[in-house]
Parts: C-alpha cells; sequence; structure tokens
C-alpha cells in the first residue's frame, strides 16, 4: 500500500510536507511535518521587551 | 644641584594644548551628538541650528585635531630627543624595559624612588603610545562616519570599505567608548602630573606650558653624555 | 514549458490598462531608478517589445512578507506587470501545483536555463542545513543548484541578503544569506524587511530594458535604492539639524512631528530609499507615520539596530541595560576613584617616607640645554 508524500504543499505560507499511508483508495493515516525551523524563541532571549514585536512579526 | 634644562620644544607644548582643547570641545560637541540633552528654544539665534552648528564644530575641531596630530608626528621624527617617537615604544631597549619596571613598581607602591628621567618616564611613553592608537582609531571610526554622507567622497573613499566587515553601529560605538577612555587617560595624565611633580620638585606642571624642567646635575651629564 | 507573449504592451491592453497608465507606470520605473526623463521612452520601447524570460521565485527560511509586499504593489499592479512581462514558473506561495507537479515545474526551468531567480529567506547551514527542506532537498542544495545555474540571482529581504532575524544572535540554524552559501554567482541584493516592491520592480525594469542589472554598492545593493542614508533624505531633517526631538511617545513633539532621534531612529546609519519612495503607493514610510527607522536594509541590523528605541547596540557581556556610554561613564568614574585613592596613599607615603634629594636641593641659573 503506498505512502505518498506530498512536499511542498504550495499556496500556504510557510513549508509543509504531507505523507499519506493510501488503503484501497482510502487515507488510512497521514503524517504532517513542517520542515522548516528558525528559532525564534531562542533569538528574543535576552533582548529588550520593547522589540520583541518586531521579531515576532516576521514569524 | 638643580639645572634648567629646556625639554618640551615649542611644536610638542603647541599640540599638547591644541589636543586638549580640540578633545574638550570634541567630547562636548561628539556626547551631544549621541545623546541631544539641552532644550533649544527655536527663538534663540542658534535655535534653528542647534545640532547643526554642534555637528559642524564638531567637525571643525575634528580636522584641528588631526592637524595636531600631523604636526606632532612629524616632529616626532625630527624634534629633539624627547619628542622622539622613541619615547612612545622604551620596551625596545634595555634600559627601557628596566625603567618600565622601575616605574611601574612606583605607582604601585613597591619602590620608593620615582623613575629618574628627564622628558616622559618609560611608563608615561608606554601610555602615549596607547593613546595615539586611540587618537588614531577615534579619527578614522570619525571619518568612517562622516564618509557615510557621501559615498561618492575622498572620506568614503578612504574608510567605506571597513563597512564590508563590520556595521556602521559598531564603529558608533567605538567611537563613544574611546571618548571615554580619552577622558579617562585626562583623570589619570593630570594626577600623575601632579603627582609626579610633588615628588620630584622638578618644576614638571610648569614645563609644559614654559617647556622647562628642573634636572639634578647627575642626570644632566648623563644627557650630555648620551650626546 | 515556458511562456513567451508577445510584448507588455498588448498584454496589458487586453487587462484594460491604457497606454497612458502604461507610460505612468514607465515613468514611475525611470524616477525610482534615478534616470532623467529621456529614458522613459527607451523603458517603453523595451518592455513594450521584451519576451517573457522565465523566473523562479525560492523561499527557504522566510516569513513570506517580501512575497505579500511585493503582491501589494500596484498602480498599475506592479505584480501583475510584472507577472505579465515574466513568466513566474515556480512560487511556492501562489503557484498552483503541489507536491512532485511543483517540484517539476522548477526542474524544468532549470533544465532549460537563462532564467532569474528570485530568493527569499536564507539558509541554514548547521548540521548540513536540515533546518529548511523543500521536497525532500536542503535549502542549501537548492539555492547551490538553482542559483549556480541562472542567468542572474536577486535576493529580496534581509534574510536572503545575510540572513535575516534566523541569523540574530545566537543562530540556532547557522542561517546565512544566499552570497555566502552560494558565492561567485551573479548576485544582486535587495535588503529590506520588507524591501520596497517599487525597488524590485525597477531592478528588473531595468534587467529588461538594459540587459544587465543596476550598478551595485561593495555590498551588492542597488545604488539607486541603497545609495544614500535615510537620515540625509528624511522629510524631518530639519528638525534634527534644530535639535528638536521627541521625548516621549505621544508627546506635543511627537504631533509637531518632531525628529525622532532620540526614540532610537537608525536613519543616520541606514541606507534606503524609503523617504523619497514610501511604501503602498507613496502612501507612507515609518518616519512619516510617527516611528524610527529600524535599519532593516543594512547588515545583521537585528542585532546592530536593536535596542531599536535606543541609539547604540547593548555592549556583549555589560548585561541588558547597559551601553557604550554608560560603560564609558563607569570607566571614568573608576579611573578617578582609583587615582582619588592612590593620591591619598601617596600622600601618606611622601609624609612618612620623604625622598631623600628634597632636603639637599639648590637651583642653578643655567640656560637651556638639550
Amino acid at each position: 500500500m503506498p505512502k505518498v508524500a506530498i512536499d511542498p504543499i504550495t499556496r500556504i505560507e510557510g513549508h509543509l510536507r504531507l505523507e499519506v499511508q493510501v488503503d484501497g483508495g482510502k487515507v488510512t493515516d497521514a503524517w504532517s511535518s513542517s520542515t522548516m525551523f528558525r528559532g525564534m524563541e531562542l533569538v528574543l532571549k535576552g533582548r529588550d521587551p520593547r522589540d520583541a514585536w518586531l521579531f515576532t512579526q516576521r514569524i | 644641584m638643580l639645572r634648567r634644562l629646556y625639554v618640551w620644544e615649542i611644536p610638542v607644548r603647541l599640540t599638547h594644548w591644541v589636543n586638549v582643547l580640540s578633545i574638550v570641545v570634541l567630547s562636548f560637541t561628539g556626547y551631544y551628538i549621541g545623546n541631544p540633552w539641552i532644550l533649544v528654544s527655536a527663538r534663540e539665534w542658534y535655535g534653528p541650528y542647534f545640532m547643526g552648528i554642534v555637528r559642524f564644530t564638531h567637525f571643525v575641531f575634528a580636522f584641528i585635531f588631526v592637524a595636531s596630530l600631523l604636526l606632532r608626528t612629524y616632529w616626532a621624527f625630527v624634534g629633539n630627543a624627547w619628542a622622539s617617537w622613541r619615547n612612545l615604544f622604551p620596551f625596545l631597549t634595555a634600559e627601557g624595559r628596566k625603567s618600565l619596571g622601575d616605574a611601574l613598581k612606583y605607582y604601585l607602591f613597591l619602590r620608593r624612588e620615582p623613575p629618574e628621567v628627564v622628558g616622559h618616564n618609560a611608563l608615561a611613553g608606554l601610555t602615549y603610545a596607547v593613546i595615539v592608537f586611540l587618537y588614531f582609531l577615534q579619527t578614522f571610526t570619525g571619518f568612517a562616519l562622516l564618509g557615510e554622507v557621501n559615498t561618492e567622497g575622498i572620506w568614503y573613499k578612504l574608510t567605506g570599505w571597513v563597512f564590508v566587515f563590520v556595521s556602521n553601529q559598531v564603529l558608533r560605538q567605538i567611537h563613544h567608548l574611546i571618548m571615554w577612555l580619552l577622558i579617562a587617560f585626562a583623570v589619570h595624565h593630570v594626577y600623575a602630573a601632579m603627582l609626579i611633580d610633588n615628588e620630584e620638585g622638578n618644576g614638571l606642571m610648569s614645563s609644559i606650558f614654559s617647556g622647562f624642567k628642573f634636572v639634578h646635575a647627575s642626570l644632566l651629564k648623563k644627557v650630555n653624555n648620551k650626546g | 514549458m515556458n511562456d513567451f507573449s508577445p510584448g507588455l504592451e498588448n498584454v496589458l491592453a487586453r487587462q484594460g490598462v491604457t497606454r497612458r497608465d502604461f507610460l505612468k507606470f514607465c515613468s514611475a520605473m525611470a524616477a525610482t531608478l534615478v534616470l532623467p526623463t529621456r529614458y522613459v521612452e527607451r523603458i517603453a520601447d523595451a518592455l513594450a517589445t521584451v519576451k517573457r524570460p522565465p523566473l523562479v521565485w525560492l523561499e527557504f527560511q522566510d516569513c513570506a512578507g517580501c512575497s505579500e509586499a511585493f503582491l501589494r504593489a500596484s498602480r498599475p499592479s506592479v505584480g501583475d506587470i510584472v507577472l505579465d512581462i515574466l513568466s513566474v514558473n515556480y512560487h511556492e506561495t501562489i503557484m498552483a501545483p503541489a507536491g512532485k507537479a511543483a517540484v517539476k515545474s522548477l526542474d524544468d526551468t532549470v533544465k532549460e536555463g537563462g532564467y532569474l531567480v528570485v530568493v527569499e529567506g536564507s539558509i541554514p547551514t548547521k548540521d548540513n542545513g536540515i533546518y529548511c527542506t523543500i521536497g525532500g532537498r536542503t535549502a542549501l542544495d537548492i539555492a547551490k543548484q538553482v542559483c549556480g545555474k541562472a542567468a542572474a540571482t536577486l535576493t529580496v529581504g534581509a534574510c536572503a541578503f545575510y540572513g535575516g532575524w534566523p541569523n540574530a544572535t545566537p543562530n540556532p540554524t547557522g542561517a546565512v544569506g544566499v552570497k555566502d552559501a552560494v558565492p561567485g554567482i551573479t548576485l544582486l541584493n535587495l535588503p529590506g524587511c520588507p524591501p520596497n516592491p517599487v525597488n524590485i520592480t525597477a531592478t528588473v525594469v531595468h534587467y529588461l530594458t538594459f540587459g544587465s542589472l543596476p550598478a551595485t554598492d561593495q555590498l551588492g545593493r542597488p545604488l539607486f535604492a541603497y545609495g544614500t542614508r535615510i537620515h540625509d533624505n528624511c522629510e524631518r531633517r530639519a528638525h534634527y539639524d534644530a535639535g528638536e526631538y521627541v521625548e516621549e511617545w505621544g508627546d506635543d513633539h511627537a504631533r509637531a512631528g518632531w525628529c525622532l532621534y532620540k526614540m532610537g531612529c537608525k536613519g543616520p546609519a541606514t541606507f534606503h530609499n524609503c523617504p523619497t519612495v514610501r511604501y503602498n503607493d507613496g502612501t507612507s514610510w515609518p518616519v512619516g507615520a510617527g516611528h524610527g527607522c529600524v535599519g532593516c536594509s543594512e547588515v545583521a541590523f537585528w542585532d546592530t539596530m536593536s535596542p531599536f528605541y535606543r541609539r547604540l547596540p547593548n555592549v556583549a557581556g555589560f548585561g541588558v541595560e547597559a551601553q557604550a556610554d554608560q560603560i564609558g561613564l563607569g570607566i571614568v568614574g573608576g579611573v578617578a576613584a582609583a587615582f582619588a585613592a592612590h593620591g591619598v596613599v601617596s600622600a601618606i607615603r611622601a609624609r612618612q617616607q620623604p625622598l631623600a634629594r628634597h632636603e639637599s636641593d639648590g637651583v642653578s641659573a643655567e640656560g637651556k640645554e638639550g
């Protein structure tokens, strides 16, 4: 039974990968994984809190 | 016996006082440029262009300071022994290294006798080497920041290459910090001059005005023997 | 397959864009490129007859802000114009196909060659670049291949320029820009967070009109957009020169539109054409709206221009509030205190242990020597 991977998912903001288990023409299982990490929480740590909004806008 | 000896030539003293005046003006104007804390009324004649006037003054004295540095650098090569660039690097000779150790011990209260020299003592000379380096760095960062106003101009051509490696904000940081280091140095410098003047009784404080110091005959012999 | 249509003017006419509007667009482009008016006709001719070169738009560690900015353009719908002049074969945020079909569009364009590539978002390099993968390939891999074979690469935004906020301390993923990830390619950078879509369009128009990319500074940014500092074009500059500053948000000075220098405006440190071109069809820009510039077109601005409401960056290791001036004042205070103490001890020492020579000094009336 084939496992189908759809990567990239388009027409969304950001990156996404979907894997889908197909059995007898029906989806029996599915996995989603985000394929991109940047670490905004780590970047924000230790900074002036008044700057936070400018960073988080760029999530 | 104390003998009256002409130590600090005119270019040395002139550039010293021009530096004092320049650094004071550059510090005040520079501090204001970074932190404009003075409230100005637009009704005063200087009001509508106050920051402009302060910046202009800063730039004028920057050029005066550079002229003074150039003159003093030239004189360091053609002036007398005590104006020489060699005073900045006492560690180059064995005698200088000993003198450095003696001076350090004196300041740390480990040795009673202050360093016995006619011109700068070795520690002072080495400190001046650091200060001259700070002068150079301050001038460079200053002209680099000025250069950004016109990227086609001469200052950007001379200094603009540095922005590939470092942000202009870092240059600004350095420019601010060196101002404070120079002020700290001035505090130390005036204190040390007063201390040595008191301890050696050689008219040190007066010498930066008149050029003359009072040295012991024995020290004079050493000077004369060196030719 | 790549689509080559007849000239832009016909395409626009079919969409109901008049020649008058088309010429207005060409004038706006000439002005943005800081070209004299005699170039308007040349631009119009070039755009009227140009074939549609293919373009692929890659997104890596991005927020899609640059795409959003670009698509917000209008008058007459700059996004439409460029998308009609250029055959945009790959753009994950707007393209129809997904998955393998999307990747096929990219692969086909790369195989044919002669394409432009726009890169948005930074490229992670740590741990073999695993922090951004598309279709099972790392961003680094894709960038090296696609940018390596392109006719030219344009980066949009701070991230593709040098790494953007993912690159900000501590840079957990080793994020870098295209210039560091793929050295040695024909590259032009259009930084900004986001960049002004007018500058992106003008760069493309320049390329189509003259067949080359506009002149750049030492960081690969086109001079027409990044050649002068914001401070030197700012409409509030007279207030700066007069010493008239906003002291607090919402005070009378803010209402009067005074300079935002003391609120941390980084205009004096930033090269960009925001005051002249402005955003959203020349509606406004940060300073015009009452907030200081954050220096978003400069390298590492997230670290060098922050804290955004103070003039200088914090000095590492000295705590959140410490800046050069506080540290400097501390140094002066420390030195003064140290030497005050030294002076007291010296005075005590001088009294208790007078120096031998002080008891036998006389002065001779010798003149100058040495």
